[in-house]
């Protein structure tokens, strides 16, 4: 299989146009893109937002993401301490999507993105096919990880009943919500050309 | 990282790049140069940034984090750890963090995060409570921590002050939050009553509460501390009392039940009211901390007008030699009557130096009610060291003789033996004492009965027996027995003779008679002036040469009498026939001095002159009084006055007598010209009888007859006293009898008496106090009167108890 580099051509990533390699950092002659044949440090912005989604990821599930006041009293949950309240309420069907999306998919998307760019950093890992198939599902699923944020904006939204009872969302709700759009962005800054360039060495 | 793009390039190697070297080694370093220039990506600094600002957020919040202060509570009931918030005025200013025990788990320990700021006020005025529903008599408060759960209060009493971070919590919230304007004062009372959280009441308004209850250490009161809030403390002065107004108030009087109830609160737990009394330390306005006296009832409140509230107390200690039963702990003491203080003890203890037990009687005195302003015990005992001197003493007095309840009187006694205050004694300084008024009372009531005692009540009685027989006896003789008769007619007489009195007084031609009364006593006058000028005479002066003779005479007179009181029938006789001859000497006495003076003859003639004028006088008064009944009044005046006199009727008798008297005096003046010569005669007489040989057998007889009289008197006794009794009473009766038939006359007689007597001495009261006949009559006028008066008196009585006359009245 040949390269769009190895042709001596980039390819345009907003419109598809080739261009020649010689306007490698110049603008696409169609669309006025800028064109790279393969973007600069795509590996280190990758990782960094990558750290920067751990980080936040940290105190979305120490912080409490809800507080629910019921009769003057205030209860606050953590993301796992509400997954658990529901197992322990009964909920396992609840509890599980809960889990799954604001647990499991979270860790497997920073599992994920952190395997392929050791895999790339270091020549290791699986071959191209897998990667590209597994760098996909990051992608298409990050979008869905907003669940819990989502589950809590309604909560806040649904239950305000004066004193009797209400719902707020707890600082761990921003911070969730910042660790998934750094994941999002990490997944994105990592350039997918180069999980082929990975599998060439190989191959 | 991107080495491994790098590093795949020169296998993707175009010829047409930038770099002119066409072999693959030789693209490699200028691709690994640019890597070198940058070899990491700017984005780091992203993560980095985050980092550093989760740093310093994290280093901002330990910053931030506060204080932490320990505060331990009974219970932490309602309290969670991480949840509940302490405030202030409702304002968050920290967070319970742990609950824990205190290290020997007596109590609980609340671990608070107390924000930064409030860190000035955390000192040794701050006080920590829990909210919680609190239902009490005074209300429902902290109803809100139903729904939100309990809360930490805290408030403070000032900023910076000495710093604290350990705490020991209220049980109870504070009822006056601090700085809240007003006053806070003592409340002192002789037991409790308002509890804690009482109200305290002006005029049934609530301004303040009783905040705190506890003894005084010495456990003799009760200390309350309350607090007056603004503006109401402008109130409190120093004539302001305080009284424990305990809700409800029944009073038992003589307008009926009156029945007094306060709010409801006060009803539950007590309540305490004040008012400020109009008396001049009014204008003195209480300070924050002033002690006042609670009393225990607005009566007694108001009458502790002369207390000043917050005075000084000195102690006085007291020996009363007499018994205190009665005395109590709590009696008044009192200075005329205002009270100036009380008695706290009464003990007994030996006397070391009299070997005798004392009862000593402690008491305290306010000396400003005494009117001594501010003083200093000092001044206090020296002023009253002054005063007992000057006979102020402590005695014992009654406060009421139905309980006998006894209060101790500082009384000045002026007569009261010299004694001085002992300021130096044990335990206080001792007043002296004086002997209580009710012993010095029961003293005189002792001695009174002793007289009575020593009186001869026996033989006084045996006098009264005798002299009862003898009325008895009296009663029994036929004469006594005639009287009523007597009476009647007498009575009968005397009306007669007042209405011929009364004719006579309404008689015109009496008008003459002052005018000749004048003349008369101008003539009496003339003849006493004329006696002084006799007896001036030096003829006079031969007299007691005559009077020797006269002497002799009496002298064989008395020979005679002696011969005649020789015979042993005579001793009989003696008494009277002493007083007829000494009567007798004192007249012939006069007689002789009369007839021996040489102006005798003068005289005598004059005095015939003199009485033929006076009985000329008479007889115009005589042919005046043309009603012979006139003329007859004093004899029978004598002998009514005799018969009422016999009947031995004391008040009776001495009126009566003294009538007689008046009565005989009149006529001794009416005869005063006849006496010489009768005197004479009768002397002379008398000489003759003695001499007479018969005279000696009528002595025998008269002697015989007293023998038959003392005989018929012991029959008369013998007889018994119930036959006397029996005889007294039927002679009573039938004179009752008499005395009824009489009495129907009696009273317009007596009336007609009366009215004449009484025109009689208007009459004569017209006539001039000087004329001495005047003078006679009204008194003989004004005794018949009385007589009268008394007769009237003794029919009454007679009628109404017939037996009065044995036993009197």
């Amino acid at each position: 299989m040949t390269t769009a580099r190895e042709a001596g051509l980039i390819a345009c990533l907003s419109c598809g146009a080739l261009e020649p390699m010689a306007s490698d950092g110049g603008l696409c002659s169609r669309c006025g893109g800028r064109l790279r044949s393969r973007r600069p440090y795509s590996l280190q912005r990758s990782a960094a937002w990558l750290a920067l989604g751990l980080m936040a990821y940290v105190p979305a599930n120490l912080w409490p993401i809800m507080r629910t006041t019921t009769l003057g009293r205030g209860e606050d949950n953590t993301i796992l301490g509400g997954v658990w309240v529901l197992a322990h309420h009964g909920s396992w069907d609840l509890a599980a999507v809960v889990f799954l999306a604001s647990v499991a998919v979270p860790m497997a998307k920073f599992c994920v993105v952190g395997l392929l760019l050791w895999g790339l950093a270091f020549g290791r890992g699986f071959e191209p096919h897998k990667r590209h198939r597994l760098h996909e599902i990051v992608e298409y699923i990050g979008r869905w990880s907003m669940l819990d944020v989502f589950v809590v904006a309604i909560l806040a939204a649904l239950v305000q009943v004066g004193p009797l009872a209400s719902i707020t969302p707890g600082p761990a709700a921003g911070a969730f919500g910042l660790s998934v759009a750094f994941t999002m962005l990490s997944a994105q800054a990592l350039d997918p050309r180069l999980l082929w360039d990975a599998g060439k060495d190989h191959a | 990282m991107t080495e491994r793009t790098p590093s795949s390039e020169p296998s993707a190697r175009n010829p047409s790049s930038s770099d002119p070297a066409p072999p693959v080694e030789t693209t490699r370093p200028r691709i690994r140069e640019t890597r070198l220039d940058r070899r990491i990506s700017l984005i780091w600094l992203a993560p980095l940034g985050a980092v550093a600002m989760a740093g310093f957020l994290a280093w901002r919040d330990y910053q931030s984090r506060g204080v932490m202060v320990t505060v331990s509570f009974e219970t932490a009931s309602g309290v969670e750890a991480g949840q509940t918030r302490v405030k202030h005025r409702d304002v968050e200013v920290g967070l319970v963090e742990r609950v824990g025990f205190t290290e020997d788990l007596r109590s609980v320990a609340l671990h608070l995060r107390m924000k930064p700021e409030i860190e000035p006020y955390l000192n040794e005025t701050t006080q920590f409570w829990i909210v919680r529903p609190r239902i009490s008599a005074a209300g429902i408060s902290g109803l809100e921590t139903v729904l939100s759960g309990a809360f930490l209060e805290m408030d403070w009493g000032r900023r910076d002050g000495e710093d604290k971070r350990a705490f020991a919590g209220l049980a109870d919230p504070p009822l006056t939050p601090t700085g809240t304007p007003g006053m806070r004062i003592l409340l002192r009372a002789g037991e409790g009553g308002a509890g804690v959280g009482a109200p305290i009441l002006f005029r049934r308004i609530p301004v303040g509460r009783v905040e705190t209850q506890a003894l005084t250490a010495d456990g003799t009161a009760v200390e309350m501390q309350a607090f007056i809030n603004a503006p109401h403390h402008l109130r409190l002065s120093r004539a302001t009392r305080f009284w424990n107004a305990s809700g409800f108030e029944l009073q038992l009087g003589a307008d009926g039940i009156k029945a007094r109830m306060e709010s409801l609160a006060s009803l539950l737990e007590g309540g305490v009211a004040f008012d400020t009394l109009p008396l001049p330390s009014a204008s003195q306005s209480a300070r924050e901390g002033d002690s006042y006296i609670l009393y225990a009832s607005e009566q007694a409140a108001r009458e502790s007008m002369f207390e000043d509230a917050t005075g000084s107390e000195i102690r006085l200690a007291a020996i009363f030699d007499e018994s205190v039963r009665g005395l109590t702990v709590g009696a008044p003491v009192e200075y005329r009557g205002v009270r100036v203080g009380e008695v706290t003890a009464i003990s007994a203890r030996l006397n070391p130096s009299t070997q005798r037990i004392d009862i000593l009687t402690t008491m305290v005195i306010q000396p400003n009610r005494l009117g001594l302003e501010d003083p200093d015990p000092t001044t206090t005992f020296h002023i009253l060291g002054a005063a007992v001197e000057n006979g102020l003493r402590a005695r014992l007095a009654s406060g009421s003789l139905l309980t006998g309840a006894l209060f101790v009187e500082l009384a000045e006694i002026p007569e009261a033996p010299l004694a001085a205050m002992d300021p130096e004694a044990d335990p206080y300084p001792m007043i002296p004492t004086a002997p209580s008024s009710l012993q010095a009372l029961t003293e005189a009531a002792a001695e009174i009965m002793a007289t009575i005692n020593s009186l001869p009540l026996a033989e006084t009685v045996e006098t009264a027996r005798g002299a009862i027989q003898d009325v008895r006896d009296l009663i029994a003789s036929e004469g006594v027995q005639g009287v009523p008769g007597q009476l009647a007619q007498t009575l009968a007489s005397a009306q007669a003779a007042a209405d011929g009195a009364a004719r006579l007084l309404a008689d015109p031609r009496l008008a003459g008679l002052p005018t000749r009364l004048d003349a008369i006593g101008a003539n009496a006058e003339r003849i006493s002036e004329r006696v002084a000028a006799l007896t001036e005479d030096p003829g006079f002066a031969a007299l007691p040469g005559r009077l020797d003779a006269i002497g002799a005479n009496a002298e064989r007179v008395s020979a005679d009498l002696a011969a005649l009181t020789a015979s042993p029938e005579f001793a009989a006789l003696p008494g009277r026939i002493g007083a007829v001859a000494s009567q007798a000497e004192q007249v012939a006495a006069n007689v002789a001095a009369f007839t021996a003076s040489p102006g005798f003859a003068g005289l005598s003639g004059r005095l015939d002159s003199i009485g033929a004028d006076v009985a000329r006088a008479a007889a115009n008064v005589a042919g005046l009084t043309s009603d012979p009944a006139l003329l007859s009044l004093p004899r029978r005046l004598e002998a009514t006055l005799a018969k009422i006199e016999a009947l031995a009727i004391e008040d009776m008798i001495f009126t009566a007598r003294s009538a007689l008297d008046e009565a005989r005096r009149l006529l001794a003046d009416l005869g005063t010209q006849q006496i010489p010569a009768r005197a004479a005669a009768t002397l002379d007489s008398a000489r003759a009888l003695l001499a007479e040989p018969a005279f000696r057998q009528t002595a025998h007889e008269a002697s015989a007859a007293l023998a038959e009289a003392r005989t018929l008197i012991n029959e008369l006794r013998a007889a018994g006293t119930s036959q006397n009794l029996n005889a007294a009473l039927a002679s009573v009766q039938g004179a009752g009898r008499s005395i009824d038939a009489a009495a129907a006359a009696l009273p317009a007689t007596l009336a007609q008496i009366t009215a004449a007597a009484a025109r009689a001495e208007n009459m004569l009261g017209d006539f001039g106090p000087g004329a001495p006949g005047n003078y006679e009559l009204i008194l003989t006028l004004r005794e018949l009167r009385a007589a009268s008066g008394k007769l009237y008196e003794l029919m009454d009585t007679l009628q109404r108890q017939p037996n009065s006359i044995i036993f009197g009245k």
